[in-house]
């Protein structure tokens, strides 16, 4: 087995912030989504116990929902997804899911509609601050008053499988589609990927992620001009992320 | 997408403001599928707050359905003809582009 090939800091996060997203977020998703949504099937335990804080017949937003792994959860909830990747978003929909393909910081909903909404592992492929304000800025205006809204983000200070230099918080993360593998997806058509690595049927592509520190979070709520409409309620840290819940009032 | 998620959308442009054209989504060259769903009670009656009935109606009647009812009933949960017609077309009916 070759080394796995680690995260790779880059330093000029901020630049091209739409093209970045663009290239090493939506389009890495649209080529790697069948073999991305093969290996996401096992809800978090925070993620799950939240749904089953919902009162029965609540009305949730997935916003960023992937392969939709968290939208049967709970047969007592709704909920609507939204995922930028349409790859994920048609994953999502042959399962039976409501969902469109739409990008977080302008979702196609009414405002104050929801009861709850969840962003999981979805924030952090941001590439500026100011893009990551106007996602959870957008999750706010759609859930209705007194509503909770659950939201994960990549640890920098994570101890996983990848390590990450503390010194950087933006970096490119390699997805590895192992030789040989069937629901491998689409193959790249451009540069945007790393070129084959030995076994010519191995494939790398890299995701651009902006890793939190902690208490990074807490104060992307406050820095978004959104204190006097939501509360933390809870904040936590679980699986290599940062959480927390909002409470709009 | 089911009515559900047709009645909750509106335009996500950021300088279309006007409510009478940001909403609802024209449905046009769309066929019907019925999508059998589980009921939930508690999931409809929620709803009943926040779906916009006059757009809801409007939808039902572009889409060429006859038997839907005018008005939300006072006790719509004990109005069991209601419930039924209601999840039908709610949590039931999906418009598709069949282009």
């Amino acid at each position: 087995m070759p080394p796995k090939p680690q995260p790779i800091p880059i330093t000029d996060g901020c630049s091209n912030a739409s093209r970045k997203e663009d290239e090493f977020v939506h389009q890495v998703y649209n080529h790697i989504a069948p073999h991305f949504s093969n290996t996401r099937y096992k809800a978090w335990p925070v993620v799950e116990n939240f749904l089953h804080q919902q009162p029965s017949g609540s009305l949730g937003a997935d916003v960023g929902c992937g392969n939709g792994k968290y939208m049967g959860v709970d047969s007592r909830l709704a909920l609507l997804g939204s995922d930028r990747s349409s790859e994920l978003a048609s994953i999502t929909y042959q399962r039976g899911f409501e969902v469109m393909v739409a990008d977080n910081q302008s979702l196609a909903y009414r405002s104050q509609l929801f009861d709850f909404a969840i962003s999981i592992a979805v924030i952090h492929h941001f590439a500026t601050e100011e893009r990551r304000i106007a996602a959870l800025q957008e999750i706010v205006r759609v859930v209705k008053p007194q509503g909770k809204i659950l939201i994960f983000v990549w640890a920098l200070e994570q101890r996983g499988k990848r390590k990450f230099d503390q010194a950087h918080q933006d970096f490119m993360v390699p997805w590895v589609i192992p030789a040989n593998t069937t629901a491998g997806g689409s193959q790249p058509h451009s540069a945007d990927t790393a070129p084959p690595q030995e076994d010519e049927s191995e494939r790398v592509f890299h995701r651009y992620y902006h890793l939190f520190k902690e208490g990074e979070l807490e104060s992307l709520v406050e820095r978004s001009n959104l204190s006097h409409c939501v509360e933390i309620t809870e904040h936590g840290y679980d699986r290599d992320n940062w959480y927390i819940v909002l409470t709009k009032t | 997408m089911r009515l559900l998620t047709h009645n909750m959308l509106q335009c996500h442009v950021k300088t279309c403001t006007d409510p009478a054209l940001n909403f609802p989504l024209q449905l046009k060259d769309i066929e019907l599928e019925q999508v059998e769903t589980d009921r939930n009670d508690d999931l409809l009656l929620n709803l009943l707050q926040k779906v916009d009935w006059n757009a809801l109606k409007a939808t039902v009647v572009e889409l060429g359905v006859v038997d839907f009812p005018q008005e939300i009933p006072e006790n719509p949960q004990n109005d069991e003809s209601f419930m039924q017609k209601f999840h039908e077309i709610l949590m039931e009916v999906s418009p598709y582009d069949y282009n």
